[in-house]
């Protein structure tokens, strides 16, 4: 198995400003993520909103370097490129989008917009172009006409196969998805799963899965990755977090899924009470003890680091 | 008498017929779901039920009543006063419903004014018992809070406050979880229906999310392209579904894919519908879902089914499916 990604603490720290006079203040928006991914596996990030996976996919892309830690990609150094290194790497990954809406551009036709990565990264002819331009659509379920048409002919299902068929033309090594079906229905979004998972196989694509839908996590991820606030709280093999979650934010995640079985939702722990903590102002020790039912006073005092417990890493002092 | 009913309620843009021949009714105390996705007409429903829908929308129906009163016989002016008090919505957007210019105390207050309640101190002293009502913490300070300062599960919290300001008799709340994390989208969905339960309001729930609707519905509303395609309680509906759509739905759900996936060993595919649902042009001939149906015959192509009567629910097909999943019996061919 080839290793093509591998993060070793990474942390982001943005400066926020509060004004001329005063200085600013440093948010933590990613501490101390680890993970390996091999190809043609899927790694999942989950978390709600402001729990820094997206953070995570920016430095994963190259968009921006982390502050602190290092990254790999394919072996390679991606911590701090050079400009000429980090375009090299950049065409190794590649990166799909929440809102098929948003990440085209409506004046151009489709056929530009997948021939654009194509015309910036290689020496192929028009026709050559043409010709990869159209393969790509087939492969993702599209016709090659419609190459001549402008993303408002399509549905949100159809945009968001052009977003992954454009991110797939320089046959990229990692594939970042963030969010990529929160924004399509139901039947559309199982299409669009079955297509990721197919192109995957075929291609050997280590994929990283941004998303705070469980159940789609489940379907997709080999590994998971739950974030709190910035910080990993759990990371296991999918099977074995979804059988025994062990963090409690985990569990809490689990269980306010909504649930069509009957049973499960006769037996599930009580919904987390309050809100997400401000990342300006963190919670002293573990982030997540303002909400947890176990919280003590060892909480407040003292941050858990993840230790190893039965093949899941988990951030958690009481987690057996 | 059922506290909302409607009978053949049609919405038209122009030559499109967003909405057709829906029949619903919602009584005191019980929780409606309608699940439907995008161009479904499950919203454009909704909006229809409060007058909302402005030109060039057009509004057609056999009946339209609330509480035994004829809303379209209605004087404008005397619907408008329905609004807000009797029947009262909660949008997607928390975001955007609320003014950003104003605070949410100012809001909330405003709701009141319009429909005439209380002085000035008692429109305060009744915002602040809202939102605790909702239970947003410190409520006398976050009145002069602007929409911005506040959470989008708190914003969702504010918009609930208004709603219920009134007390209305019918509550119709369109995906107001949708866009909420999902720890917070079970905390406002308890808050809804422990609201609902506590007041005897009707509620009528919109949402795309079937594992939603398993959770809090009495009765389930099934839309397509328009057209209600089944309705059932909602016990039966996620057991054994008589739509081909409703099943399709179902199995679409990475959940219940999953159960199947584990049996084979591989990582598996969800079973997705092919295709997609019909704009606004490309509606087909017969049945709306025939192209997509894995059960269509010749008849589909050709008849336009309707909602047949099933005891318990309806289905709007030729051949609702049995408890096995596959077509029964076929209803009323015409030799």
């Amino acid at each position: 198995m080839t290793r093509v990604l591998e993060a070793e603490a990474l942390g982001k720290i943005y400066q926020v400003p509060r004004g001329l006079f005063r200085a600013p203040r440093p948010l933590h928006a990613v501490d101390g993520v680890s993970f390996t991914l091999d190809a043609g596996k899927t790694l999942a990030i989950v978390g709600e909103s402001g729990c820094g996976k997206s953070t995570l996919a920016r430095q994963v892309t190259l968009i921006e370097s982390p502050s602190s830690g290092r990254l790999l990609i394919d072996g390679k150094d991606a911590t701090a490129p050079t400009p000429a290194e980090r375009k090299a790497l950049r065409r190794a990954v590649q990166m799909v989008f929440q809102n098929p809406y948003g990440s085209l551009n409506p004046r151009r036709t489709i056929g530009a917009a997948l021939a654009e990565p194509l015309v910036i990264n290689t020496t192929l002819s028009a026709a050559e172009r043409d010709a990869a331009v159209a393969a790509m659509l087939s492969r993702v379920g599209l016709r090659p006409e419609h190459a001549e048409r402008y993303p408002h002919m399509f549905s949100g299902g159809q945009r968001q196969r052009i977003a992954i068929a454009r991110a797939l033309m320089l046959r990229p090594r990692i594939l970042v998805a963030d969010e990529p079906v929160s924004a399509l229905d139901v039947s559309v979004q199982a299409q669009v799963l079955n297509l990721l998972m197919d192109l995957q196989d075929e291609m050997g694509l280590a994929m990283v899965f941004i998303s705070h839908d469980l159940g789609v996590v489940r379907f997709v991820a080999d590994e998971v990755l739950v974030m709190y606030l910035g910080r990993p709280v759990e990371q296991a093999p999918a099977a074995t977090l979804f059988e025994s979650p062990r963090h409690p934010y985990t569990r809490a995640l689990l269980a306010a899924r909504p649930k069509i079985d009957a049973d499960e939702r006769a037996h599930r722990p009580p919904p987390l009470t309050g809100e997400l903590p401000s990342p300006l102002n963190p919670p002293s020790g573990c982030v997540f003890r303002t909400r947890c039912p176990l919280a003590t006073d060892r909480c407040a005092a003292e941050r858990p680091e993840l230790r190893e417990i039965a093949g899941a890493k988990v951030a958690c002092h009481f987690a057996t | 008498m059922a506290l909302l009913e409607i009978s053949d309620l049609s919405v038209r843009f122009g030559q499109f017929r967003a909405v057709s021949g829906v029949d619903m009714t919602v009584d005191a105390g019980e929780i409606v779901g309608v699940v439907g996705e995008s161009g479904s007409g499950k919203s454009v429903t909704s909006l229809a039920v409060m007058g909302l829908i402005t030109e060039p929308g057009k509004v057609s129906a056999g009946a339209m009543r609330f509480d035994g009163r004829d809303l379209l016989a209605m004087p404008a002016r005397e619907r408008r006063r329905l609004l807000g008090r009797d029947i009262a919505m909660i949008f997607q957007e928390p975001m955007t419903s609320l003014n950003p210019s104003y605070t949410v105390g100012f809001q909330i207050e405003e709701v009141l004014a319009v429909h005439g309640a209380g002085n000035r101190r008692q429109r305060r002293e009744r915002a602040v018992e809202l939102l605790e009502l909702v239970g947003i913490p410190d409520a006398g300070r976050r009145l002069s809070a602007y929409p911005h300062q506040l959470s989008g599960g708190m914003n969702q919290r504010v918009m609930i406050a208004m709603s219920v300001a009134l007390d209305p008799r019918l509550l119709i709340a369109d995906e107001p979880t949708t866009a909420l994390d999902v720890t917070i989208q079970a905390q406002i969905l308890r808050l809804l229906v422990e609201l609902q339960r506590r007041k005897g309001m009707g509620l009528v729930f919109i949402t795309h999310d079937l594992g939603v609707l398993a959770e809090i519905a009495d009765r389930v509303i099934v839309m397509y392209a328009g057209e209600v395609v089944e309705t059932a309680a909602t016990a039966d509906l996620f057991t054994t579904p008589r739509h081909p759509y409703t099943a399709a739905l179902l199995d679409a759900l990475p959940d219940r894919a999953l159960a199947t996936a584990a049996a084979d060993g591989r990582r598996g595919r969800l079973p997705a519908i092919p295709g997609i649902v019909p704009g606004p042009f490309d509606r087909p001939a017969g049945c709306l879902l025939q192209p997509r149906c894995r059960f269509a015959d010749d008849r589909c192509v050709t008849e336009h089914p309707m909602l047949h009567p099933l005891h318990p629910g309806a289905a709007r097909c030729h051949r609702p499916l049995g408890a096995d999943g596959l077509p029964a019996g076929e209803i009323g061919r015409v030799a």
